[in-house]
């Protein structure tokens, strides 16, 4: 009996314990493999990169100075390869790696002791971290370098500059152009902008790059004509496109109201940089708002360039439609009594209107306008300016631009009043262009170039601050927008040579267009590429030696038969060029 | 101090340790056993106990599934969420890192904060929230968590048994305790491996089981104590349900003690009309049966032993005529003719032999009656034992029997009535010679100073098994058929028994077959004295005994006969 009572005892004490003990979540338990997935092994990326060359590279000094000018071309990651790479060349503290002085080198100059090196360069720009070239701040133009050559093979600089310099010729190898989009202060129309990005930022994650330099907003020498995100909005995670889909995570800063505005701007960017996302989703604070289509958001984004451009030259005093290089001919909108004794001719057109403005012999502008489809039978006098050279329209709105012979620039509008605008510090300007996207201008001004962000408000066209365009031409004549973000600039390349160059705003990029012009060149016209609308490579007809030409590798002339409905020789009793001129596009 | 005190002191605290040690041993078997007494005598203990014990074994088992299943559960639910929460963080830090190429880009470790800043949520720098972490030791970048937590603590919860694990490419589940930075606490650690362009990651979710551990021990405590409850009221209703049945059962156990000491007029109280009104009932009616029955039989006893005096009374009258009669036609015998003399003479004895019975049925129911009174007085029992042989020398010779007895030379004086001690001894001494067999009989008295004895043996054919006790009933005879040689009543042990109880002594018998008997009489020196012991072995010592001895009947003389040495 005893036994056994005690044996329950030690039972219901057992259990008790066991339950006090025993039961509940553990402390600790073995590791429980739930899933054995695949074991992923390193799947690197085997895209070759292009990689500046490393300080060993080179043959000799002067090459081991070249290297050494592009070793600052990559990423500015502080301890990073570039990084890396640069304190690489430098005995010693090395500039910091932060802002890069953008320069054209001069000359290279090695002593004999092969220790003193002259470095001669011309400044550009200033790149920073966000791609951006401002104007360059830096005046000195001769550099002293100190190299010693090293046991271990190679040199090394032991004496640098005390700021970073990076060769411009290098951005062409190591860096890829991007544009940014920004939305003007009205919203109504989105602004280029233009960056570097490193060429060794995987496709992957140039999304991502191009997000966080949009959330930095535009450049500053854009002013107040771009405008950046509301108030504190930011990329919170990196921004992947998987199947097509281009995900992005924003504070709520970003807002409701600008949601749709952000993703027509951040749809133009991505297809600027040759990204094809088909659908775009913005997540705010983690929270996924409806898939859009970016095709959709391309198209119905205002933009001041249709599809389609229309040539037109002048021949005999009249406006003709030119056949050739590109587009399709369109009906002239001038009445036959109008469209005669003209010099210069820009039309405009609207969705339901059509603009013209002319300077005829007598050297008057005139504008007038008609509905669409209509022609233009009557053209008011604009009083306050005797223009110098072609009229250009401003987009979306019913003024234009032109160049007075008293080297003064002119705003005329609907009034038919010419005011004279004055573009801060620029004087004897001879040539006027408006970008692609109107938010834009650039001047012949002193015989250099600028660029001008113009802001179009209510209280009409205000001028913000020029920017010099360092071209390799002297005394430029002649001037045009390219492609949205570079300028084809005529003018003397050498004595004997007279070119077009096309120069991006920043002054970075330089590509010769023409270097054979016969004469000089009077004016430019151009039919811009607009990557993000699919069109990467432009048209420019030029105007020289009475002619016109067409600007395609080496200078073509447009002869007469290029017009269309032109007789095939010139009417008699006019002294008139016998040649189309004056050639313009409307699109 | 001195080496002798210092080993003083020591036996002193040894001594009194063991003082203590004792008084504890003592203490505790002092309850043990006072427990064991009341676990024997208690019914009611013995169910509250079983009841507790058998409710206590039932409900922890109860308990045990309740607890166990709820925090199997809850442990669930908790893997659950994290499982979903992985599933999701895992998808994010895949899409986050894909956009990276190499290791060494610039930004991957700022994304993986980014990545566990955002999988921590709003509340990540809590320090009793949870923690992500990322590792990405394969490709040699630090690992970055969603908030501050001390590196051993972390090693504590991240061991190198979950991360090799993750670390081959499985997704692994733990549970382990740590310090991050909310006391100490347990976490359940999920890991799983992250691919990327640049090699694998490995994402952890380490979530507090702080609310489900609570919530388990919550369970546990409201289990455990409502089945304590349980129990206890078990116990208390065990108690009272025991206590119904057994209080009844108690008063029927007093009443019958009570009834069984002579109360015959006791009685339960019967109340209601179920079982124990039942038992109540039947008890006070088999009382009320023995009651009268026990009454009828007195009265039938009573009657008849005044039967027996009035009779014997009665009858006194007339035989002391006849007898008067009988001596006169004795006396003058020899004047009558051979044959009627012959009868006188016969009629001369039967009536001695009735007038000897009528004597013994008096004395008997003067037994009967209560009305025998012990006349006690020092006396030497030495010339009385002589006095009770004396007269029946004769009928030995008679009888060729060789009658020796053994006394002690000096006087052995005890507090006794001589007249029945007397009787005893001629009725022992009798019965001795008459069943001697042609063999000695054998008559001894010892005194020890307490208690004095009288054994008287014969060699004769002896007892059987059984018929110790026997001899003493009335009117008993081994043999029936057997005639009587000394025309003995039938009632002389009867009276001799009676005799030695009103003294406070003992009469007792042996005997086996062929061996005789032996009847010792034990008397206490002094009246009144409570006898112990004999000083004579009622079994004599030539007797030839079974290998065991059964137990001789009064337990004082097996237990401890005083024996006077020889």
């Amino acid at each position: 009996m005893t036994r056994r009572r005690l044996a329950g005892l030690v039972v219901t004490g057992g259990l008790v314990a066991g339950l006090v003990v025993g039961c509940g979540i553990p402390d600790h338990t073995d590791v429980k493999v739930d899933r054995v997935g695949p074991v992923s092994g390193s799947n690197q990326n085997s895209d070759p990169e292009p990689v500046p060359p490393s300080r060993t590279d080179a043959d000799n000094v002067e090459e081991f100075v070249q290297n050494f000018l592009t070793a600052a071309a990559g990423e500015f990651d502080p301890g990073g390869k570039t990084d890396q790479r640069v304190r690489d060349y430098v005995s010693g503290p090395a500039p910091a790696l932060k802002n890069v002085n953008l320069v054209e080198v001069a000359k290279i100059d090695v002593r004999p002791n092969n220790r003193d090196v002259a470095l001669t360069v011309n400044h550009l720009g200033v790149l920073d971290a966000e791609g951006r070239i401002s104007p360059p701040d830096e005046t000195t133009t001769t550099y002293q370098l100190q190299v010693r050559a090293e046991e271990s093979g190679g040199w090394r600089l032991t004496k640098v500059p005390p700021e970073t310099l990076l060769d411009f010729e290098a951005l062409k190898t190591y860096y890829t152009e991007r544009t940014l989009y920004f939305w003007n202060a009205d919203r109504n129309a989105l602004v280029p902008d233009l960056r570097w990005l490193p060429a060794e930022v995987p496709t992957s994650r140039v999304p991502t790059e191009l997000l966080e330099m949009i959330e930095d907003g535009p450049s500053p020498w854009l002013g107040t004509s771009a405008s950046a995100l509301p108030g504190d909005s930011k990329l919170l995670a990196n921004a992947p496109i998987d199947n097509d889909l281009l995900t992005m995570n924003w504070s709520p800063a970003v807002g409701n109201d600008g949601q749709d505005s952000l993703a027509q701007q951040v749809a133009w960017t991505m297809r600027a940089s040759g990204l094809h996302p088909r659908w775009l989703q913005i997540k705010i604070n983690g929270q996924a708002r409806d898939k859009l289509d970016v095709n959709d958001l391309l198209y119905r984004t205002p933009y001041p360039v249709g599809p389609e451009p229309h040539p037109y030259a002048i021949l005999d005093g009249k406006v003709s439609a030119l056949t050739v290089p590109t587009g399709v001919p369109a009906p002239v909108p001038l009445a036959a009594a109008v469209n005669q004794k003209l010099r210069f001719a820009a039309f405009k057109r609207a969705d339901d209107a059509v603009d013209a403005a002319i300077v005829n012999q007598r050297n008057e502008l005139r504008v007038g306008s008609a509905g669409r489809g209509a022609e233009i039978t009557d053209l008011a006098l604009v009083t306050g300016v005797t223009p110098r050279s072609a009229p250009v329209w401003l987009p979306r709105s019913r003024m234009g631009l032109v160049a007075g012979t008293d080297q003064r620039l002119y705003l005329f509008g609907p009034d038919h009043v010419a005011r004279r605008l004055a573009p801060s510090g620029l004087r004897d300007i001879t040539a006027v262009a408006v970008a692609p996207d109107g938010q834009r201008i650039a001047l012949i001004a002193d015989g250099k170039v600028f660029v001008v962000p113009v802001s179009i408000g209510q209280d009409g066209v205000k001028l913000l601050e020029p920017r010099a365009v360092i071209a390799p031409l002297d005394s430029p004549t002649a001037v045009a927008w390219s492609s949205e973000n570079a300028l084809s600039i005529g003018g003397t390349e050498s004595p004997d040579r007279l070119s077009i160059t096309d120069v991006t705003v920043d002054s970075a990029r330089r590509t010769p267009r023409v270097y054979d012009a016969r004469g000089e060149i009077s004016m430019i016209a151009a039919f811009p590429e607009t990557a993000a609308l699919g069109r990467t490579s432009s048209t420019v007809l030029y105007q020289a030696d009475n002619a016109t030409w067409l600007a395609l590798g080496t200078s073509t002339q447009l002869g007469r038969s290029a017009l269309v409905g032109a007789a095939p020789t010139q009417t008699p009793g006019n002294d008139q060029p016998t040649q189309p001129i004056a050639p313009f596009f409307v699109y | 101090m001195s080496r002798e005190s210092l080993l003083e002191h020591l036996r002193s605290a040894r001594a009194r340790a063991r003082a203590l040690w004792g008084r504890i041993v003592r203490q505790v078997t002092l309850f043990l056993v006072t427990v064991e007494h009341t676990w024997r005598r208690s019914l009611q203990v013995r169910v509250v106990t079983l009841t507790l014990v058998v409710s206590s074994l039932l409900v922890a088992v109860f308990a045990y599934v309740v607890a166990y299943r709820s925090s199997t559960i809850l442990l669930n639910r908790a893997e659950q969420t994290v499982t979903a929460q992985m599933e999701s963080g895992r998808r994010f830090t895949g899409e986050q890192l894909a956009v990276f190429g190499k290791a060494y880009e610039p930004n991957v470790q700022g994304t993986m904060q980014d990545i566990v800043a955002y999988l921590g949520g709003g509340d990540a720098q809590e320090p009793s929230s949870g923690l992500v972490v990322v590792r990405a030791d394969a490709v040699e970048l630090t690992s970055v968590q969603s908030r501050a937590v001390k590196d051993e603590n972390l090693r504590e919860v991240l061991g190198t048994d979950i991360t090799t694990a993750v670390g081959d490419g499985a997704e692994a589940t733990a549970i382990r305790s740590a310090d991050l930075g909310a006391g100490r606490a347990k976490y359940l650690v999920k890991g799983a491996p992250v691919r990327t362009k640049f090699g694998q990651v490995e994402l952890y979710y380490i979530e507090p089981l702080t609310t489900q551990d609570s919530a388990a021990t919550q369970i546990r405590t409201t289990v455990l104590a409502t089945g304590a409850t349980l129990v206890l009221l078990l116990g208390l209703l065990a108690a009272l349900v025991t206590r119904l049945v057994v209080r009844p059962v108690r008063v029927a156990a007093r009443t019958a003690q009570r009834l069984s000491a002579g109360l015959l007029d006791q009685r339960m109280a019967v109340t209601g009309e179920d079982d124990l009104a039942l038992l109540a009932a039947s008890f006070n009616q088999m009382a009320a049966n023995l009651q009268r029955q026990i009454i009828r039989l007195e009265d039938m006893s009573r009657l008849q032993r005044r039967f027996t005096s009035d009779v014997s009374h009665e009858l006194r009258t007339p035989l002391t005529t006849v007898r008067m009669a009988a001596d006169l036609i004795f006396a003058e015998r020899d004047r009558f003719p051979a044959d009627v003399s012959r009868t006188a003479e016969i009629l001369q004895t039967e009536l001695d032999r009735f007038e000897s019975l009528l004597t013994d049925l008096l004395e008997i129911s003067r037994y009967d009656a209560g009305f025998a009174m012990l006349d006690a007085e020092p006396t030497d029992l030495v010339p009385l034992v002589h006095r009770a042989v004396e007269p029946l020398r004769g009928l030995a010779e008679r009888c060729g029997a060789d009658l020796r007895v053994e006394v002690p030379a000096t006087p052995v004086i005890a507090d006794v009535d001589p007249r029945r001690v007397e009787r005893i001894l001629r009725n022992l001494v009798g019965n001795a010679v008459e069943h001697a067999e042609h063999r000695p009989v054998d008559v001894r008295l010892v005194s020890d100073g307490v208690a004095v004895a009288v054994a008287v043996r014969d060699r004769g054919v002896g007892l059987k098994p059984g018929e110790e006790k026997l001899v003493f009933n009335r009117f008993w005879r081994a043999d029936p058929s057997r005639a009587r040689q000394t025309g003995g009543t039938g009632l002389g042990l009867s009276i001799s028994i009676e005799d030695a109880r009103l003294h406070g002594g003992w009469l007792e018998a042996w005997g086996a077959p062929g061996q005789g008997a032996q009847f010792r009489l034990t008397l206490p020196v002094r009246a009144g004295d409570r006898l112990t012991a004999s000083p004579l072995r009622l079994v004599p010592e030539d007797a030839e005994l079974p290998a065991v001895l059964p137990p001789a009947q009064p337990r004082a003389i097996t237990q401890a006969p005083a024996e006077v040495p020889r």
